[in-house]
């Protein structure tokens, strides 16, 4: 058994953007049950992708080498213009969310209300979702996962705002930025320079 | 001197305005009249590319284009390329650049938009570095003019709601200096009261600099007194303490002129000094925080999650360079996701970009421990392995 080709950048990029973690958080990135999760990860070290230390896995050289590979040949079939637009539409919304989830660190708001503070904002998020998974199908699983972390929040769990030991709505966001950063061919020192000028 | 009687191609000592020059023509004119040595240069002012945008029918991209503004850009962008500079102004164009020499050249994009609202659309339009011919001059006149469509200018002005139609360009050419160093000064220090000069370096012309590409050699030199220091000499340029001071006289002087501390992008070719371009300083110590006492190192920046904590600082410019130990001070230029596995170990952030809102202070606030963001230089100025305290109320580091 192999790896769809197709599939191989969205395990790949999914990895690089969660950074060195366990087998669990990336079940859910790849939206895998675990045990398919774990077969992935097997094949990925059979083919001396990823290495494993300590129950975590991360890219190995090679690993990385391939992603970044992969990544500009997505790039330079993406449509550019449409992705610039949808990044700039994110762009519009990540401080609104930024500053919801201050607010309530900093107890300008109810804890107790963030679930319904940010049920709004959720919904204008779908819809892009939906725009950006269109142009780039490997961050479909995205949608689910926003889903469950605004549901296990309604359900009174208050980490799964913006911990970072859960699959935390901030969490997700941060790495749905990520990827948008990256498929847009900036890097995070070029978008983190952009938004603080802006 | 007859190339100024030609409407629209302005040399330096004429006047200059925004509208007319562009926000980097006018600074260039600021320094010239400030004494400065400028490289020899002139402007297609913005009116030639309003001329040519109604020529080639640019008009209503700021009503019409609500629905694919990308799209109509990329044409714009082709149209613009594509088109015939019209006579007489071709003519005249090569006639000014003869006038400089018909050598070398950068040609520079000198927008009038780009200090608006606070807005920087630096590196967003295109420029040239190495010119030289008459076609290669006009390709690169009509690629500034073309760049004025590029995705992310279009982009940053929908976001900042900057209506296409008050957006013009206007085209620096200038004699390319053979710079041996260049670099950037800042007149007063940006983050701290203390009376220095700072000075980033690096070999050959400083493009990569500027636009932060790599780690330049940066020199803290006294605004009076001889003393200076270097902070860091990764690209070796070698500048010699009596070098700085002479450099360090040059800009005090242009500062004095201005009437402004500055930013001033420089470039040394030989002994002979030249400035290239003087922005006012932007930043400045965290507000709200009281001014430091004489003799106070500590740094300031933005504080972004509350609390004190003391302890050693990890320097680290990539996720995976290395794992902390409980109670660390994370030292970093900016954070993306990978690094979250950090925050369970560190006992304090401190980072060079960011501020309240950034992905870095909110993961800094949820684990309960002090940040300090938006310090400059952070992993420069602050010594690997070295014992800190970190004020998360007072956006300060300091030594404990």
């Amino acid at each position: 058994m192999s790896l769809p080709e197709a599939d191989r950048l969205r395990f790949l990029q999914a990895l690089r953007v969660k950074g060195r973690c366990d087998a669990a958080r990336l079940a859910g990135a790849w939206a895998l049950d675990d045990s398919r999760a774990l077969e992935v990860l097997a094949l990925l070290r059979g083919e001396g992708l990823v290495e494993e230390k300590g129950g975590f896995h991360a890219l190995s050289e090679a690993g990385e080498r391939l992603r970044a590979q992969l990544l500009e040949a997505e790039r330079a079939q993406v449509d550019s213009h449409a992705m610039e637009s949808l990044y700039g539409e994110f762009l519009a919304i990540d401080p609104v969310f930024k500053q919801l989830v201050a607010d309530v660190q900093l107890g300008t708001r109810e804890r107790a209300d963030a679930a319904s503070d940010l049920a709004p904002l959720h919904e204008q998020l779908a819809p892009l979702l939906e725009r950006v998974s269109a142009l780039l199908p490997r961050l479909q699983p995205y949608a689910q996962r926003f889903q469950d972390a605004l549901a296990a929040l309604e359900g009174g769990d208050p980490r799964y705002l913006a911990s970072p030991l859960v699959e935390s709505y901030h969490g997700i966001w941060f790495e749905f930025h990520e990827e948008l950063i990256q498929a847009s061919g900036r890097t995070r020192a070029e978008a983190a320079a952009e938004e603080s000028r802006s | 001197m007859p190339a100024a009687d030609v409407p629209g191609i302005a040399h330096l000592g004429d006047p200059a305005s925004l509208e007319a020059g562009g926000g980097k023509w006018l600074g260039l004119s600021q320094l010239h009249a400030a004494d400065a040595r400028v490289p020899s240069a002139f402007c297609i002012e913005t009116q030639h590319f309003r001329e040519l945008a109604e020529a080639l029918q640019l008009g209503g991209a700021a009503t019409a284009g609500e629905n694919d503004p990308q799209g109509r850009a990329t044409e714009f962008r082709a149209r613009i390329r594509e088109a015939q500079i019209p006579e007489p102004l071709r003519g005249e164009i090569l006639d000014a650049y003869h006038r400089l020499g018909a050598g070398r050249v950068a040609v520079r994009s000198s927008a009038t938009a780009e200090d608006l609202a606070g807005a920087s659309f630096a590196g967003q339009y295109d420029s040239a570095l190495d010119v030289q011919g008459d076609k290669a001059l006009l390709d690169a006149v009509k690629a500034c003019w073309a760049s004025t469509f590029n995705e992310r200018a279009v982009a940053t002005r929908q976001r900042l709601a900057i209506a296409e139609s008050e957006v013009a360009m206007a085209v620096v050419v200038q004699a390319l200096v053979q710079a041996d160093c260049s670099g950037v000064a800042f007149t007063r220090h940006p983050l701290e009261e203390r009376p220095v000069m700072l000075m980033e370096a690096c070999r050959g012309l400083g493009e990569a600099l500027v636009s932060g590409q790599l780690d330049p050699d940066r020199f803290e030199v006294e605004r009076e007194g001889d003393a200076s220091r270097c902070l860091s000499a990764a690209q070796q340029t070698g500048l010699a303490p009596t070098q700085l001071l002479v450099m360090r006289d040059e800009f005090l002087r242009i500062e004095a002129q201005l009437g402004f501390a500055a930013d001033m992008e420089w470039a040394l070719e030989g002994d002979q000094l030249f400035l290239l371009q003087a922005r006012p300083i932007t930043s400045s110590p965290a507000a709200g925080a009281e001014q430091p006492q004489d003799g106070d190192a500590s740094l300031r920046g933005t504080p972004a999650s509350p609390g004190q904590a003391v302890g050693r600082a990890r320097v680290l410019l990539d996720a995976d360079q290395d794992e902390l130990d409980p109670g660390d001070v994370l030292v970093t230029r900016f954070t993306d996701p990978a690094w979250t596995r950090h925050f369970s170990h560190a006992g304090a952030l401190v980072m060079e970009h960011g501020g309240l809102l950034c992905h870095g202070a909110i993961l800094a606030r949820e684990c309960g421990i002090p940040a300090v963001v938006g310090l400059r230089d952070a992993t420069l100025r602050i010594a690997e392995g070295a014992t800190v305290r970190v004020d998360g109320d007072a956006g300060r580091v300091e030594s404990p």
